[in-house]
């Protein structure tokens, strides 16, 4: 009996230790909020993932080339990324009108829309959050608080930025904001996100000029350093202010005096780019630029070559490759062109010919060559440039001619373009077109605020169905 | 009897005579008898038979007598190594003839889930038993596949033929919305965690089922999908050696009907010379007739030179050993097998040993050993889009695929296909085998080690340490070289390399109870005590860009061109369980078991949870004769059980990349596990000696499913959180019915049927409708049924037209589709705003499933099949679908057909659809399938080495017949790693299942 009981307590004793053991596990890969905002010192990378979520939201095939095709600058009918949807077009033969966006929680294509909507949020969130834990860190160097409320600013600019151009409305915010306490009915229109996100985009620059220096490290390849920050975070603020009109009329609206006064201090001279590494950091260029991906749309070839004929004819024409070369000498058949002649189209006939070309985007052709590897440009010095010239042709401002010729005669050899010019504007937006073919959405918002979208294409993306369903708010779309 | 037996009992008697047990003291009269086996009244040597509750005791002699001195009401108990122990009450007689069972023979004996060894016939609840003669007619490649057909209930698909994956296994309606179905393996006691691939079937004694909630909830919050316990063999019944020396040969192939075809015609114009004709833009000129009915200038074959016959073998040699105080069991299995296409490197070879011990260390204390390494290394293509077999279906007959490369001379011209001039431009599908070098190797170490001790004849404490050890290693190269630089992920080469590492260690204490209080009542009690701990770690670094040609070492990674990974995972689980089993005179039977758990993977908030079951049965014909019914049981149980949430699920987390922390999930505190409640009522029947009939109704729920829900995004940023949101409820019927039509001297036929249908449905889900699996092909949907198609539906009727479309317009044609007379395309179901309308397409959910396994045996000739048959059910191919687009799948060819049934190529242009998941791809995936065959012949008493043994030589196929309506090769298909694998068929371009037919050779002596 004693061996008994002794067994007994062997097995009590047994069962004891082993309940001690903690059911308490950290999770070792994926850090919460409170750690990843524990430490000033990691307030830099919670800054930078924001970088990168507004990076992965953009830049990406999703919506980059959903855009492209929407604003009939490049063109494909394959069904990824929505890119048939948005292009195809009814009777007559490629002019006729848009469907509206299927927006619904099984739409095949959704994430068009659902991934920058996600990614943006992600982006101007946690900027929020990083001005709110430098607000309350109270031993924390003002200077070093400065450099980091200059960077969170920057970031929930351009995440309220892009948000006023991409989307109909938006949940707004800031540092004071009560965030539990939003509901559906404080969404804002796209105006007043544009509005704030240029409010953010002074709080940077006056945060930045007061920092000692800056060093952001985001965007891989790229350091940015407090002038830099300044140039860009002016270059954004006219972007929006410019490209965030939905109609001729609210172009025309803008306040062209501040374009111009603004766009001197933005990136005139260098490109905010960064560096692909086949990886993580890719652009849509590794697919807008493939032909058997996409083509430059016929509408372009049209405006380069008026005899090529736009919508691409069902029976096919006789090739252009030697005729839209005379006319602008971005086009030709080598690879240092940056439009290249292609010849057929692969895409599937049934689908509409009006979605062939000829011709595909060849400015990074080396970066898709390269396995998605080598500098892409996030913004180029190019498109301030080029709403300085547009600003100050609206203005009746000599100097805009001169902005154009860089490019137009530079690399185009076409005739000069003077600032007498009738149809100066036009020479701006082909080139706007032209140069700007790879900086995502440009393209579409240019036609937008000059109502040159196709018939009943959509203005701007609504907000996702999932998204409206978190509020128990009704569905709804844009655009058809 | 044989020589060497009698030999060997003869030394055990002499060894038991040297050295005696106890010898009783008292005075008392002299019991004498006999022991026995069972069936030929063989006499066993060198049995103890001991006085229960003292340590008096003998060993049986030579003849298998024993005398010892006892007292009326002493109770006997007889035991014997590879016996089941008995008990004999000393009565008025002086002597008594005790026959043992052999444990090879405790078929009806259940252990997993009980409170304690538990006659079948007694168990409360359902539980699917396969013995080894079954599992050994056919031996399947891994354990999982020794299921198969074999159990009501269980559905086993092997939906890829890729060697080296098990098959996977589901047991009536599914549990989770999100994942797996697999049910809790366990394999000598060991929590098996990582795949059943490693696990040669041929160890394997046999196989215990439990099937639901119900009968598993001993198991707790891993057991919502039943549990699978598989029991290998142990050392020899008999004293002495046994070696059995098993090997197959033979080849592994696609039968001809099934291999896999492409259109030999297209719809482009050809010259006055037959070759195509080119347009300004110097692509093909299509066809004004739009009919794909022109030849070709030249046909190459290229799909033989794809899918090639290939041999496979396996080995076994097995050392079964029984000693005085223990036994043992040493098993070593090679297998090799090399699929269907034709590249050294490709195939799957498995090496793997197996250490059984068991020990009498003194007649209270037994030491039980299970040991188990394996090794493999499997070589496996890409899969699915943009694969080989993507590419080789894309590539039209005029490309010649076995050309070599003009720019280096190598084999297989990487773009045979777009110098043809043909509109798409994928690369060679054979340049891609030759050139992605693909390695997965595995190793797994598993034991089992227990200590079980006697404390009383009804104590009894055991306590069982068990590992599962697995590391992964997966490496893909490409070297320098690659010479479609338009897919340049290659261009200057590539290496990858993924280790994962899994190391789980389990501490179990057991505490049971087994007494008859009285004549009448049996108690039977278990209280147990589990203790979890497990750890997974994996790294991952690439290189897109390599230095030195040839060399496959990420120090040949040009600098910035790596990227890295990792991550780690800690789970830890305790819990207490308790079982009360009673059994009133042998009729009245009830159960009752209550576990607790905590486990690391719950919310803080929730961090325990109960499980509980009870259950009882009424064996009928113990109280009533029922003319020619030998058993009648009814039985009801009612349990639950869970399924645990993803390691992430309860966190807030930020994804790092990079040193970058971006938004991911916010955290959830109260997340619990899936938890799943069964009903299930049943009963067995036995008429005569001979039919044995089994039904089961099940009805389960499983609540608490962890599904990602949307949350809004604007405040937080985090865009979900994983809440217990929805619930997966299934109804099931099921029977085995077992005939045993001939029995007489030499000829044996037995017959066993296993019929089950399943219905699973969405019965709550609280989010919106999504989207899930391959394709996105599926919706999970409140009121749907789990593994509903949903997508684009072609009309069939002109009814369903929109009020947009003019019904004057509009004709049915051949195939039963509206079609719109000015376009002659199809037309789609369409929205209020125009958009094709996503609707509910297809179910995979088939009518019904049953398999009928047969053993036949005249003299020394046995037969034995297997064949399975699957009613109803759809799956859905994206392989046609795809192949469409290209113009380029078999029905689009209209050479031969009617002139009033050709279609222009624009009509399949139109049923592709984009891709998007439509009605025309939705197929039956019926089947009837001979899965195994076995025909055998054995040579006995065979004089080999100086022994006597038996040689048997066998034919062996396996999957060698097929009846289906479907257009692939096989209507069981899934995509692996992608979705539910049992639920979700869907064909996308993976690695077609194959025939193997081989012979076989065994020895035993």
């Amino acid at each position: 009996m004693k061996n008994k009981i002794q067994t007994l307590i062997i097995f009590c004793i047994a069962l004891f230790i082993f309940s001690c053991d903690s059911l308490d596990v950290e999770n070792q890969n994926e850090p919460e909020t409170e750690r990843v905002l524990s430490t000033p010192e990691d307030y830099g990378s919670a800054l930078d993932g924001a970088a990168f979520s507004w990076f992965n939201g953009l830049f990406k095939a999703t919506p980059a080339m959903t855009l492209l095709v929407a604003a009939d600058v490049g063109s494909s009918s394959w069904g990824n990324f929505g890119m048939r949807d948005v292009g195809t077009k009814g009777a007559p033969y490629g002019l006729g009108p848009h469907n509206a966006i299927n927006n619904t929680v099984i739409y095949s294509y959704r994430s068009f829309l659902e991934v920058p909507y996600s990614a943006l949020y992600a982006t101007t969130t946690s900027a929020n959050d990083i001005v709110i834990a430098v607000k309350n860190s109270e031993n924390l160097d003002s200077d070093i608080a400065n450099q980091y409320n200059a960077y969170a600013y920057f970031l929930r600019g351009i995440g309220f930025g892009y948000l006023g151009l991409l989307f109909d409305k938006a949940l707004i915010f800031d540092e004071d904001t009560d965030l539990e306490s939003l509901t559906y009915e404080d969404f804002v229109t796209y105006s007043q996100v544009t509005e704030q996100a240029i409010k953010d985009l002074n709080s940077a620059i006056e945060y930045a000029t007061l920092a000692s220096s800056i060093e952001i490290k985001a965007f891989n390849g790229a350091t940015i350093n407090k002038e830099q920050l300044i140039q860009i975070a002016n270059g954004y603020a006219i972007k929006f202010i410019v490209q965030s009109a939905r109609t001729v009329a609210e172009t025309s609206a803008i306040n062209w005096q501040t374009v111009a006064s603004r766009s001197e201090n933005a990136n005139l001279e260098n490109d905010f780019s960064a560096v692909g590494d086949g990886q993580t950091w890719w652009t849509h260029s590794f697919y807008s630029t493939n032909p058997g991906w996409m083509r430059v749309d016929q509408k372009i070839i049209n405006s380069v070559n008026p005899s090529s004929p736009y919508p691409y004819p069902e029976a096919g024409y006789v090739s252009d490759e030697a005729e839209v070369a005379a006319q602008d000498a971005r086009f030709g058949s080598t690879p240092d062109h940056q439009f290249r002649f292609a010849g057929a189209a692969p895409f599937r006939a049934n689908r509409g010919i009006y979605f062939y070309s000829s011709w595909k985007f060849n400015e990074h052709d080396v970066f898709r060559l390269n396995g998605a590897r080598g500098p892409f440009p996030i913004l180029k010095a190019r498109e301030a440039k080029l709403y300085r010239a547009e600003a100050l042709a609206r203005l009746g401002i000599p100097g805009a001619a001169e902005i154009v010729n860089e490019t137009r005669v530079g690399k185009g050899q076409k005739e000069p373009a003077t600032d007498s010019d009738p149809d100066l504007l036009d020479k701006i937006f082909y080139e706007r077109y032209l140069e700007l073919y790879d900086t995502p959405g440009t393209g579409f918002f240019d036609r937008r605020r000059t109502d040159d979208l196709g018939d009943k294409q959509f203005l701007h993306f609504p907000i996702p169905a999932r998204n409206l369903n978190t509020w128990e708010a009704e569905l709804y779309t844009t655009g058809g | 009897m044989t020589e060497r037996l009698l030999l060997c009992r003869s030394l055990v008697s002499l060894l038991f005579v040297l050295v005696p047990l106890e010898y009783a003291s008292s005075q008392q009269r002299l019991i004498s008898g006999t022991v026995t086996e069972v069936g030929g009244g063989i006499p066993l040597p060198g049995a103890s038979v001991v006085i229960q509750d003292t340590s008096t005791g003998v060993s049986t002699d030579f003849d298998g007598n024993f005398s010892i001195q006892a007292e009326t009401g002493d109770v006997l108990v007889v035991s014997y190594i590879g016996f089941q122990d008995q008990t004999v009450v000393v009565g008025e007689a002086d002597n008594y003839n005790v026959i043992l069972v052999l444990d090879s023979e405790l078929d009806e004996v259940v252990l997993t889930g009980v409170a304690g060894r538990t006659d079948l016939r007694k168990v409360s609840f359902s539980v699917g038993k396969v013995s080894e003669e079954i599992l050994q007619q056919v031996p399947a490649v891994n354990a999982a596949n020794a299921l198969r057909g074999k159990v009501a209930g269980v559905t086993v698909v092997q939906g890829t033929g890729l060697p080296g994956v098990a098959s996977n296994i589901r047991i009536r309606g599914g549990s989770s919305l999100t994942g797996s179905q697999a049910p809790l393996i366990l394999l000598d006691g060991v929590i098996l965690d990582g795949s059943l691939a490693d696990i040669p079937s041929e160890d394997i004694q046999d196989i215990e089922v439990l099937k639901g909630s119900a009968a598993a909830s001993f198991y707790g919050s891993r057991a919502a999908n039943g549990v699978v316990q598989i029991f290998t063999k142990r050392g020899s019944s008999k004293l002495g050696t046994s070696i059995r020396i098993r090997g197959e040969y033979g080849n592994t192939y696609i039968p001809e009907a099934r291999l896999p075809s492409i259109a030999q015609h297209h719809n482009y114009k050809l010259d006055a010379s037959g070759n195509f004709e080119l347009g300004t833009n110097g692509g093909y000129v299509l066809d004004e007739d739009g009919i794909i009915d022109n030849p070709f200038p030249v046909y190459y074959d290229n799909l033989s030179l794809f899918f090639v016959p290939q041999d496979t073998h396996t080995q076994n040699v097995s050392l079964s050993s029984r000693s005085e105080n223990s036994r043992s069991y040493i098993s070593f299995t090679n297998l090799s097998q090399s699929g269907i296409l034709d590249f050294d490197h490709f195939g799957y070879d498995r090496q793997s040993l197996r250490v059984n011990h068991d020990i009498s260390i003194s007649e209270k204390l037994e030491l039980s050993t299970s040991t188990f390494i394996s090794a493999s290394t499997g070589n496996e293509p890409a899969l699915g889009a943009g694969s080989p077999f993507y590419t080789l279906l894309f590539t039209p007959p005029h490309a010649d695929l076995s050309a070599s490369n003009d720019e280096d001379g190598s084999p297989y011209n990487w773009n045979a296909q777009s110098e043809t001039g043909w509109p798409s431009t994928e690369t060679n599908a054979l340049y891609t085998l030759d050139n992605e070098i693909f390695e997965n190797r595995r190793q797994r170490v598993t034991g089992n080690y227990k200590l079980s001790y006697d404390i009383t004849d009804y104590l009894n404490i055991e306590g069982a340490y068990s590992l599962d050890y697995l590391t992964t290693d997966f490496d893909f190269f490409v070297d320098k070289g690659w010479l479609n630089t338009e897919n340049s992920a290659y261009t200057n080469g590539y290496i990858q390399r993924s280790r994962y590492k899994s190391r789980k260690d389990n501490f179990q204490v057991t505490l049971s109870f087994d007494q008859n209080v009285n004549e009448e009542l049996n108690i039977k009690a278990k209280l147990s005590y589990f203790y979890d701990d497990r750890h997974t770690h994996s790294v991952f670094a690439q290189g897109s860009s390599i230095g030195i040609t040839g060399l496959n070492d990420l120090n040949n990674v040009v600098a910035d061109e790596e990227g890295v990974g990792s991550s780690r995972f800690d789970f830890v689980e305790k819990s207490y369980s308790g079982l009360l089993a009673l059994d009133y005179k042998d009729r009245y039977i009830i159960d009752f078991l209550l576990r607790r758990d905590g486990n690391s993977l719950f919310g803080p908030d929730v961090r325990e949870q109960n499980f509980y079951r009870i259950s009882g049965a009424y064996r009928v014909t113990e109280d009533f004769d029922i003319p020619g019914i030998e058993e009648l049981k009814l039985r009801a149980s009612y349990g639950t059980a869970g399924l645990l949430p993803p390691f992430t699920a309860q966190y807030e987390t930020y994804d790092v990349s990079q040193g970058k922390a971006s938004k991911s999930t916010i955290g959830n505190r109260e997340l619990g596990p899936f938890y799943s409640a069964e009903l299930e009522i049943g009963t067995n029947i036995q008429v005569g000696s001979n039919i044995f009939f089994e039904y089961n109704y099940a009805e389960k729920a499983t609540e608490g499913q962890v599904l990602p829900v949307d949350i809004p995004v604007e405040i937080g940023g985090f865009p979900f959180q994983w809440r217990n949101a929805g619930t997966l409820t299934s109804y099931t019927n099921e029977f085995a019915l077992t005939i045993n039509l001939l029995n007489r001297e030499g000829l044996f036929l037995d017959t066993t049927f296993s019929f089950q249908s399943t219905n699973q449905f969405v019965s709550k889900l609280e989010k919106p409708e999504y989207q899930i699996g391959p394709g996105s092909a599926f919706i999970i949907e409140e009121g749907k049924n789990f593994g509903t198609f949903q997508g684009s539906k072609v009309l069939t009727s002109l009814d369903e037209l929109a009020p947009s479309q003019d019904p004057a317009k509009h004709v049915i044609n051949d195939e039963g589709y509206v079609i719109n007379t000015d376009t002659g395309n199809p037309v789609f179901l369409l929205d209020e705003n125009g958009n094709q309308a996503e609707v509910p397409i297809g179910d995979i959910n088939p009518d019904f499933q049953l398999a009928l396994n047969s053993t036949f045996r005249y003299g020394n000739f046995s037969a034995y099949i297997l064949w399975d048959w699957k009613q109803g059910g759809n799956v859905y191919t994206q392989t046609k679908q795809w192949t469409y687009r290209e113009l380029l799948h078999p029905e689009v060819d209209q050479s031969g057909k009617p002139e009033d049934q050709k279609k222009k190529a624009g009509y399949y242009s139109a049923l592709y659809n984009v891709n998007n998941t439509t009605s025309h791809f939705v197929e039956d995936a019926s089947y009837l399938k001979l899965r195994e065959l076995n025909l055998s012949y054995t040579f006995k008493n065979v004089n080999f080495l100086n022994r006597t043994g038996n040689i048997k030589v066998s034919l062996i196929g396996r999957n060698i017949l097929q009846i289906d309506n479907y257009s692939g090769v096989d209507p069981e298909v899934t995509v692996p790693g992608n979705g539910d694998q049992t639920n979700f068929f869907f064909d996308g371009f993976g690695y077609p299942t194959y025939t193997t037919l081989t012979g076989g050779l065994e020895i035993i002596f």
